[in-house]
């Protein structure tokens, strides 16, 4: 019990003094693997450690600008979502990395109805749903596109 | 120079340059008083689960699809190499981790986890083969651990491989969506395995004289373990895991331990409920040193002992696929540590990050990119 009250003890002063502003967590020293049955870590418990700035160097996509040609979804939508399963030849899942591979999953007459458009926005693909959410403006991109017939 | 020699090597000229990529800075920020420059250094591959390094200037890499190539990261080209090993590919599984064997220069030793088929149903399995680098070329895949049972799911493989530099080798794997077999001492699932490098079974393994219970197994109770490391400073093995929603762990790994799941988690039910039991604690369980809660759905870790990184130094190193970040905690003070989350504004899901022969750090993407972390220009 006197060990638990330590860890405690010391878990509280850290909490304490670990900030959003500042990285001075250093007096709590790890009390070994004995005894680690009834530790308890801090839950709920993310706080920067210091503040951060990032600067991105690579343009973010103008969706509003861009051709709705199939180079361009291929570039900006299906290499961030889709690459990892669809593209590659030895795939034996569809290839989206080739104009005339894709459109056997798109209907022409009815763009709307089209398989790969119906997988997207029932949320089946991409699998990962962080991945869909990340890249909305992509997949908006990628409805306008098939609406507008997948124009090469 | 010969007719057929010029031929030869401006054919090897063209197949170079047709997969050499300059280093592309697509990042910096500021920490601590310093900056930080990162580079894409590998971009057009499929998902990138696992890297690792056969020398100072050469990375191996792997996707998840079953390809594994090489990266040379004095000129930027890569090579896929001949004869990767058949992998059951659907759903997590794949080709997983790939690990280079300690002594390399001399026995040639790839080690890679995958997804196997087994009759209908897959489960994890650990393999290696000779490398010829004159060649590009994989020798015969031998399997050194084959998960036992099978099952028809199709997730929570792990994977990870860990060396401890003293003749063994550690392969975790998950619990396959069967979460009760992690207590089981008679599955593979949920557990970390321990081997000789030959593949035997270590005599001081902590299982090996209990009816039933399967030799190879170091510790139980895990859920997903996707991160893996033996910190030689320390002689130390620390693992990372998934928790079901909330309570992503990191664990010091000590022989024959059990770590909890699924009876105890600091996660939650999908629904949002608490866990099934209630319980985040039990006398015979161990408690992680970390919890992540939201989770950031780990994957890759290792400990930064490096100079050249100062921000990294004595710091978990893991990739975050659902929070898209790579993540810093420090490993004094992980108990109730503050975090740096790196790379947010590449909205990149990370699935591993290693410490390269350089000190700096390699980070590759769900979306087959490979990043270099290194100190900054300005």
């Amino acid at each position: 019990m006197k060990n638990i009250l330590i860890v405690l003890s010391l878990t509280v002063i850290t909490v304490v003094s670990c900030s959003r502003s500042s990285v001075q967590v250093t007096e709590t020293k790890h009390q070994g693997i004995a005894g680690a049955s009834l530790r308890r870590p801090a839950q709920d418990s993310f706080q920067s450690c210091q503040p951060i700035t990032e600067e991105l160097l690579i343009d973010e996509v103008d969706y509003a600008n861009l051709d709705k040609s199939f180079d361009n979804v291929k570039d900006q939508v299906f290499k961030n979502n889709c690459a990892s399963c669809h593209f590659g030849k030895d795939s034996y899942l569809p290839h989206l990395d080739d104009y005339a591979s894709t459109m056997e999953y798109v209907n022409i007459q009815n763009p709307a109805s089209s398989r790969l458009l119906k997988s997207v926005e029932s949320g089946k693909m991409p699998p990962s749903t962080s991945l869909s959410s990340r890249d909305y403006e992509g997949m908006k991109f990628f409805r306008a596109w098939i609406i507008e017939g997948a124009p090469k | 120079m010969n007719k057929l020699k010029l031929t030869s090597v401006l054919f090897t000229l063209l197949i170079n340059f047709q997969v050499m990529a300059a280093p592309v800075p697509v990042l910096s920020f500021k920490a601590q008083g310093e900056n930080y420059d990162v580079d894409k250094i590998a971009d057009g591959f499929g998902s990138i689960w696992a890297m690792d390094f056969l020398s100072a200037d050469k990375m191996i890499f792997n996707e998840m699809k079953g390809s594994i190539s090489t990266l040379d990261l004095k000129t930027g080209v890569t090579r896929q190499l001949k004869n990767a090993p058949i992998v059951y590919h659907s759903g997590q599984g794949g080709l997983l981790d790939v690990a280079v064997d300690p002594d390399f220069a001399k026995n040639k030793f790839i080690y890679v986890t995958y997804s196997k088929k087994v009759g209908t149903k897959q489960t994890t399995a650990m393999a290696r083969a000779v490398l010829d680098l004159a060649t590009e070329t994989f020798g015969e895949w031998v399997d050194m651990f084959v998960g036992v049972p099978a099952s028809s799911t199709a997730h929570h493989y792990g994977s990870r491989i860990a060396f401890d530099y003293k003749g063994h080798i550690f392969v975790s794997q998950g619990e396959r969506g069967q979460a009760d077999l992690a207590q089981s001492l008679e599955a593979n699932n949920g557990k970390i395995m321990r081997l000789n490098m030959d593949g035997s079974i270590p005599s001081d393994n902590p299982f090996v004289n209990f009816p039933n219970a399967r030799k190879e197994i170091w510790s139980y109770g895990h859920r997903n373990p996707q991160g893996l490391f033996y910190d030689r400073i320390s002689d130390t093995l620390y693992e990372q895991e998934h928790g079901p929603r909330g309570g992503d762990e990191i664990n010091i790994i000590e022989k024959g331990k059990n770590y909890g799941w699924p009876e105890i988690t600091y996660g939650r039910e999908y629904s949002g409920s608490t866990w099934r039991t209630g319980e985040s604690q039990r006398d015979g369980m161990v408690q992680p040193i970390k919890i992540f809660t939201p989770s950031i759905a780990p994957s890759g870790l290792f400990v930064y002992r490096g100079e050249t990184l100062g921000l990294f130094k004595d710091k978990f190193v893991s990739g975050a696929l659902a929070l898209e970040h790579v993540n810093l905690v420090s490993v004094k003070d992980s108990l109730t540590a503050c975090e740096d989350r790196l790379l947010l504004k590449l909205n990149e899901r990370i699935k591993d990050v290693v410490q390269g022969p350089d000190g700096l750090v390699y980070v590759a993407s769900d979306s087959g990119r490979i990043y270099v972390i290194k100190r900054g220009q300005k």
